[in-house]
């Protein structure tokens, strides 16, 4: 159940199933600290991608924070972004996505994200209402799920790169790809 | 002509390979030359000479994208595939690789050029060497220890390099003369640089301050220059404060790599520990004393011009090995070199005083060996012990090297071998090292070596068996065994003749 509350601040926040998704006190101040907080590792990066859509507020701070880069956001709960509508109006630098269950995290189009250089940021009070499905969408987006998305099989060749030379133990030859990951992999010894 | 250098390590051994980059100017004066670094060794681009152009490899990058959870797994990957496919777009007639690790190795690989030397890893999976120098290189340096050939040489003469002694080579840059002049003085300079970037290898702040005190008080009329890298200036303060105190004319210079290399131009000595710096020293024709410490090997990458002094602890453990911590409750290696013999010989190296400095060396025996730096008549790097005691196992480790030498370079095959004059070299080489010792002596070691390589050379006799100590038929095993066994038999015959003609000609 998603009811609206408003914070001393005056700004309404949601609660999901009674836990806050934002602060009761000042959400807006909260969410530029957290955006403050991840502000380094986003910089260097083409492309942001935010687990939980919470309250907005920390999607808000990012927008503003980093102006014109690209955010996606993805949420497991449709009501949330039912409710998001009527709390905040984002820019269109900002991509909201639902990922429901399983189902939709197989069929979802990795393609828009596999090529681009990103990171993940994680709003641990939405993760916490679906940590499962979140735990599995942050492994499928970053390659590192043991049922790779199509997106990735195509360019990895095994279910993580620290089985690469298993994998590839049998072939006789390789190809371009199989030689880079086999390279690469001695980055991560 | 466009041709790729590969050298995908720390910015010391981009250092080490401009003896080559130059060499392949000289050899093909109308090639494009093109080099592929890291991008943590961009700060060095500058004053590289002869290189047409640079390309970076992004390893914290990719590295960060292949460990860190939050980032794409793909992204590594497309990164290095976009540099892949740029250097094969560039068309290369040939791609050198002076690395040697297995990264490099794929990646030289996967270029499409007519030729490539140096380690290159096949479709296949087969490792091609092309080169007897990187072959040594990549099975035997790291095992004949104390007596390598310097990293220089190898790369020099394995890139097929001939008829000069290379020597490393930067450009000064102006921006790095507009920072010396910051802390040029009229006084001569002494440099010194601190920290390396291994804390194993680090000789401890105080046994600086008192070295440089000692120091002081011998040449009152230098001045003291402090090296260090910006994110070094916070440690590098106090040693300065501390100088500052006790009245002697030291700066602090908090510099780039174009900044440290005009700074050397103009230096009298540098005193450390740090390889990249004391490879600009030389490249610089600044007269170095090095520290060799922890896991430091200085016979593969010591302080390459001649003339140059090495010191180093006479602790049994040292050197190290690089990947693991200090086995000792202290920094034994560190402590036992103790600033007054180091300010002693700094001040005798000013004077070029090799005698005075041989005087220290045995004085201090019991704590440091102390070498001097040369080329050997065969024009190879080496370092020479200022107060070796003579045993047969050095002398064996002599004579080892020239056997290396002659069978690397292949000249033991020519119908006129040259083991007489490498054998007069290395006689007047052991000579000048051993001074006091007596024709007898010589005669007496170099018989006892003659029957030791003799019991060796029969020992080959028996050949390799052709299965495996555990039963199995492993062919290429067997191929490799054999291949080592033949090699191992011709260095043993060449050293024998070697020994031989070293009798005669005693």
């Amino acid at each position: 159940m998603i009811e609206t509350r408003t914070a001393r601040s005056g700004v309404r926040f949601l609660v999901v199933n009674g836990k806050q998704t934002a602060s009761s006190i000042d959400p807006r101040k909260e969410a530029s600290k957290w955006a403050q907080a991840h502000h380094q590792r986003v910089q260097t990066r083409d492309l942001i991608i935010v687990l939980g859509a919470g309250s907005g507020f920390h999607i808000e701070a990012l927008e503003q924070q980093n102006s014109g880069k690209p955010i996606i956001v993805f949420e497991t709960d449709p009501e949330i972004l039912l409710h998001l509508q009527n709390l905040h109006t984002f820019t269109d630098q900002v991509q909201l996505i639902l990922i429901e269950n399983e189902a939709a995290l197989e069929s979802f189009d990795y393609k828009q994200v596999v090529g681009k250089k990103f990171v993940v940021l994680k709003y641990l009070p939405s993760l916490q209402m679906n940590p499962r499905l979140y735990a599995r969408l942050h492994l499928c987006l970053t390659g590192r799920d043991r049922s790779i998305p199509a997106a990735y099989k195509a360019l990895l060749p095994a279910c993580s790169i620290y089985e690469i030379e298993n994998a590839l133990r049998s072939k006789a030859h390789l190809n371009e790809s199989d030689r880079i990951w086999l390279m690469l992999k001695e980055l991560v010894k | 002509m466009k041709i790729l250098v590969v050298s995908l390590l720390r910015i010391g051994d981009v250092i080490l390979i401009t003896p080559v980059l130059r060499g392949l100017k000289l050899k093909y004066p109308t090639a494009e030359i093109h080099l592929l670094i890291n991008r943590e060794s961009e700060s060095i681009a500058p004053l590289l000479p002869e290189v047409d152009q640079i390309w970076y490899f992004d390893r914290q990058l990719i590295q960060e994208s292949l460990g860190e959870a939050d980032l794409s797994l793909a992204e590594g990957f497309l990164r290095a595939r976009e540099l892949i496919h740029n250097l094969k777009g560039q068309k290369f007639d040939y791609a050198l690789n002076l690395t040697h690790t297995k990264l490099s190795g794929w990646l030289t690989g996967m270029l499409e050029c007519e030729v490539r030397a140096g380690l290159s890893i096949l479709e296949n999976r087969t490792p091609a060497i092309s080169s007897h120098w990187f072959r040594y290189l990549n099975e035997y340096s790291a095992i004949t220890g104390s007596d390598s050939f310097h990293y220089a040489d190898i790369f020099y003469f394995g890139s097929g390099l001939e008829g000069s002694t290379p020597a490393f080579c930067l450009k000064e840059t102006e921006k790095g003369r507009a920072e010396a002049a910051t802390w040029i003085s009229e006084r001569p300079t002494i440099l010194i640089q601190t920290r390396t970037s291994d804390d194993k290898k680090n000789w401890p702040l105080n046994s600086f301050l008192e070295m440089v005190k000692l120091l002081s008080i011998l040449r009152p009329g230098y001045e003291f220059i402090l090296l260090g890298a910006p994110h070094e200036a916070e440690g590098l303060e106090p040693l300065a404060c501390q100088l500052r105190q006790a009245e002697i004319p030291v700066q602090l210079a908090i510099c780039s790599l174009e900044g440290a290399f005009s700074l050397l131009k103009r230096a009298r000595l540098l005193i450390t520990g740090d390889t990249s710096i004391k490879h600009m020293a030389s490249a610089a024709d600044c007269r170095t004393l090095e520290l060799s410490i922890g896991s430091s090997q200085f016979q593969k990458t010591g302080a390459f011009n001649p003339h140059n002094i090495i010191i180093q602890s006479r602790q049994a453990c040292a050197p190290c090995p690089h990947n693991s911590p200090c086995s000792r409750q202290t920094h034994a290696c560190a402590e036992q070199i103790a600033p007054e013999p180091v300010a002693l010989i700094a001040s005798k190296l000013l004077d070029r005083d090799m005698a005075q400095i041989r005087v220290t060396a045995e004085e201090y025996a019991d704590q440091i060996s102390v070498y001097k730096t040369n080329w050997s008549e065969s024009g190879l790097w080496q370092a020479i012990s200022m107060a070796g005691k003579f045993s047969k196992s050095d002398v064996a480790k002599m004579i080892a090297r020239v056997g290396w030498q002659l069978l690397i370079s292949g000249e033991y095959q020519q119908p006129l071998a040259q083991f007489g004059s490498h054998s007069l070299r290395l006689l007047s080489l052991l000579k000048s090292t051993f001074p006091s010792r007596s024709r007898w002596d010589w005669l007496q070691v170099f018989g006892e070596l003659e029957t030791d390589l003799e019991k060796v050379e029969a020992g080959f006799a028996q050949g390799v068996p052709a299965y495996m100590t555990d039963g199995t038929i492993d062919f290429q095993k067997i191929k490799a065994l054999r291949d080592t066994h033949k090699e191992s038999h011709l260095r043993t015959q060449i050293e024998l003749k070697i020994v031989r003609t070293l009798r005669l000609e005693t």
